[in-house]
């Protein structure tokens, strides 16, 4: 991801982002869209629903 | 006591664990307790014993700082944190705050507000973080306990880097009420100990259900008696995954804890590296959405290292999410079915022991690791599914390494009962 795409995507999600954030948010976009990207080849089950706040029974 | 505990905060000044110092509370408490000695009452499990918080407690009277600079001017807390208050039913002193990384978001303790805290074992390197300050605080002997958070490893990673014991409990075990949030589905608070039977003891004194505490689960406290009897235990060796995100180092401790049992058994999960995955992207969404007005209306007020992580976070698509929680259940009944036979599950609790200060990267297997992701690869793919993990230290060289037993949700008790075993195995360092 560039630091135009970065700055792009901010703006139209209400972020502006001082200049010198630029390069280092679009390392870590980078990072978890590869993680991202691992998790959407899992291959899950109806019943593995999310787990935003869980209790464990 | 008292006294002598703020002499010991003096002369490690320069180890930079404690933001902050509580004086007049402690011995305002102390003063109690000798009240209550002399009156001839029987006295609370931890009566006199001093203690620090890392600085995202509420402690009554000062501002939560969780880190940050930005809260400094933050309304004084009114009441202290549920768990500060147990610690004070116990009879314990408050003693002061402890450093962490900004919103408990790293596993370094290099604070660019409050600077780094250093190793007591060795100043030019890392206590480890984010509860840096609380586990050099015990390493360091200042405190023989302190109080922690746990979202990713942030008690596991520096009780293994300082060589102090530090549970991370079920989640839903402790109130969290009056802890400064950092990821609500992935935070946990619990202590660090200079010894297992100090840990224990903490332990039972902060149990007990919160209804202010909104995942604070009701149910029996974890009996804290025969915790430490000697018990058959089958033990699982996680390899694969937890082999190769280890060094030399890190292995041949989880080895010699290992030798304290007969029952032992190689134990590989797959899908590890896809729950820690999904750890690091639910860390990043939730964490940035608590912050998000202060990234809109302040963002030169963070800490660098922390600000682009939460601005990425923020930027995270909804999809992204809803995956990885998804994940996190899928993952959870991978491990549950891995425990169906075995007590406890050991590995390593980091990938190496201590870094040098300023130092990015560590080669392991031959290859260069940036040390801030790598050093919670072994603690996250527990805290994601909130299972009970305790850290002991173990590593013979001349800094300590900490191996790290889980065990099945509210069975802390299993490891109590491991951790004894390698006590009295007698490869522990404490």
């Amino acid at each position: 991801m560039t630091s135009e795409d970065v700055a792009l995507l901010a703006r139209a999600n209400g972020l502006t982002l001082p200049p010198e954030s630029l390069r280092g948010v679009a390392a870590d976009l980078d990072r978890l869209s590869a993680m991202a990207a691992l998790l959407a080849a899992v291959s899950l089950d109806p019943e593995d629903e999310p787990l935003p706040v869980f209790r464990l029974g | 006591m008292v006294r002598s505990t703020f002499e010991r905060i003096e002369s490690n000044a320069s180890l930079n664990c404690f933001t902050g110092t509580t004086p007049e509370r402690a011995f305002a408490e102390a003063r109690a307790i000798d009240a209550r000695r002399a009156a001839g009452e029987s006295l609370p499990p931890l009566a006199g014993v001093p203690y620090a918080v890392k600085n995202l407690f509420d402690v009554r009277g000062l501002p939560t700082l969780a880190g940050a600079r930005m809260r400094e001017s933050a309304a004084p807390a009114r009441r202290d944190a549920a768990l500060v208050a147990r610690m004070e039913a116990a009879g314990a002193i408050l003693v002061g705050t402890t450093n962490m990384d900004e919103y408990a978001f790293g596993f370094l303790t290099e604070n660019a507000h409050y600077g780094a805290t250093h190793n007591p074992h060795d100043p030019t390197r890392i206590a480890g973080g984010s509860s840096g300050g609380s586990a050099a605080a015990v390493a360091a002997g200042i405190v023989p306990l302190a109080l922690g958070s746990d979202t990713n490893g942030s008690i596991r990673v520096p009780a293994s880097l300082c060589g102090t014991f530090g549970l991370k409990p079920t989640y839903g075990r402790l109130s969290r009420r009056g802890a400064f949030p950092f990821v609500a589905s992935l935070d946990h608070v619990g202590p660090l100990a200079a010894s297992l039977d100090d840990l224990i003891v903490c332990f039972d004194a902060l149990q007990g259900f919160d209804c202010e505490d909104p995942v604070c689960v009701d149910r029996p406290s974890s009996a804290p008696h025969d915790m430490t009897e000697p018990t058959p235990l089958r033990v699982g060796r996680l390899i694969g995954y937890f082999d190769e995100n280890a060094g030399e180092e890190a292995i041949h401790a989880r080895d010699r804890a290992l030798a304290a049992f007969d029952d032992v058994r190689d134990t590989e999960i797959l899908g590890v590296d896809e729950a820690r995955a999904a750890a690091v992207v639910v860390t990043a969404a939730e964490g940035a959405n608590l912050h998000l007005p202060e990234l809109r209306a302040q963002p030169s007020a963070f800490d660098p290292l922390v600000r682009d992580r939460l601005f990425a976070g923020a930027l995270v698509p909804a999809a992204w999410l809803i995956q990885a929680q998804r994940v996190r259940r899928w993952f959870a009944r991978r491990v549950a079915a891995a425990l169906e036979s075995l007590d406890v599950l050991v590995t390593a609790a980091t990938p190496w022991s201590a870094t040098l200060l300023g130092q990015r990267e560590q080669a392991l297997r031959g290859e260069p690791r940036n040390v801030q992701r790598s050093l919670g690869a072994l603690t996250m793919p527990f805290s994601l599914i909130g299972l009970p993990a305790l850290v002991i230290p173990v590593a013979d060289g001349p800094l300590p390494l900490g191996v790290q037993l889980i065990s099945s949700p509210w069975r802390e008790d299993l490891l109590f009962r491991a951790a004894a075993a390698i006590v009295r195995q007698g490869v522990s360092r404490s």
